[in-house]
């Protein structure tokens, strides 16, 4: 049959191997350096392009751990420098309302002498006034290492999977180390994605800080315009004889 | 100025409610009488220096808290300030890597098929 015969020339084909080296046998010394030199690159790319792909494997994966460790470092950084901003801040707002209060309660003990029975109520404004905004003590940047440790470990897994699959190194192996680096960009992005997160909260925070601020700055200047248009009364009733 | 017109005044000025109770009974009982004498004129002031002082306290504390808010926001755009320019150290870092692997990439050898 036809199709015995062509298996059987196939079978009896000699190898590449086989019919290069037959054919540096054949050509004398310089044509068979040359023949050589084609076998060697022949022989040679496999293992050298395996141990490319190898290496970039993983320098991509050192660079990965490199890369969210870093960007770990600089979410603890982050979140330290919040929590001692946090606390300063708090602080801050317990002297003021400390004073506050004091003062109050000594001006609602005088109050009292003239007959004003709501003395307690200046206090509790003074502590109204000194309340924090719902959210602006919240941390932003917690939990991050864990969510990127997740993020590493799941990478390392890929790369292992990918290489394992592909571990005789075919002609594909370029395509491997380009999906390689492009796993390597996604993750890099998701990380950036988890940064930005906190970023974004720490950004609500200073504009929900700005805004009740503006609050305050607004009604203390309207206090005191209220204080000045006593102050005036004051000065028309001194004027009142008696 | 009257009484009378002073009780005009008194209505147009910011008084908390109960100072201001206390400013319109003494007022009217004057009123009445026909004239202010000098301990309802001085109780009078005490009452408005008394609120005067609880404005300025409400004031202040309003102040300190907003310079208090300001100065926190300040910080924590400080901090995000210096955490972008770590991530851009960083992004600029990891780019150069991925360079440096594609690069390494290129220049290997492609593999021939016989």
């Amino acid at each position: 049959m036809k199709i015995e015969t062509m298996d059987s020339e196939i079978q009896s084909r000699p190898s590449v191997m086989e019919r290069i080296t037959t054919a540096a046998e054949t050509a004398g010394r310089p044509r068979s350096e040359r023949v050589m030199k084609v076998l060697d690159r022949v022989l040679g790319a496999p293992e050298a392009v395996g141990m490319a792909v190898t290496i970039a494997g993983e320098n991509a994966r050192a660079l990965q751990e490199r890369a969210a460790n870093a960007l770990n470092e600089t979410a603890h950084s982050m979140e330290e420098a919040t929590q001692d901003a946090i606390d300063q801040f708090t602080g801050w707002v317990t002297k003021t309302k400390d004073k506050g209060v004091a003062k109050a309660r000594d001006w609602g003990a005088r109050a009292l002498k003239f007959g004003l029975t709501k003395a307690t109520s200046l206090e509790d404004r003074v502590v109204a006034i000194c309340n924090i905004p719902a959210g602006l003590e919240e941390i932003a940047a917690g939990g991050f290492e864990a969510r990127a440790k997740a993020g590493s470990e799941q990478y390392t897994k890929n790369v292992v999977d990918l290489m394992t699959a592909k571990a005789g190194l075919s002609a594909e192996q370029r395509a491997i180390l380009e999906s390689l680096l492009a796993a390597q960009e996604v993750e890099r992005q998701k990380l950036e994605e988890k940064q930005a997160k906190g970023r974004e909260k720490i950004g609500l925070r200073v504009e929900k800080a700005r805004g009740r601020a503006g609050e305050l700055k607004a009604d203390a200047d309207n206090k005191r315009s209220w204080v000045e248009k006593q102050r005036v009364f004051k000065g028309l009733l001194a004027k009142v004889s008696v | 100025m009257n009484l009378q017109e002073l009780k005009q005044k008194l209505n147009e000025v910011g008084f908390s409610d109960e100072v201001s109770a206390k400013l319109h009974e003494i007022i009217d009982a004057a009123i009445v009488k026909g004239s202010l004498d000098a301990v309802a004129k001085q109780q009078m002031m005490d009452l408005v220096d008394l609120d005067v002082e609880a404005g300025l306290l409400e004031a202040d504390t309003m102040d300190k808290m907003a310079l208090t808010l300001g100065s926190f926001a300040a910080t924590n755009e400080k901090i995000l300030e210096m955490n972008d320019e770590k991530e851009a150290k960083i992004e600029a870092d990891v780019e150069e890597a991925v360079s440096q692997i594609e690069d390494a990439a290129k220049a290997a050898p492609a593999v021939p098929t016989l």
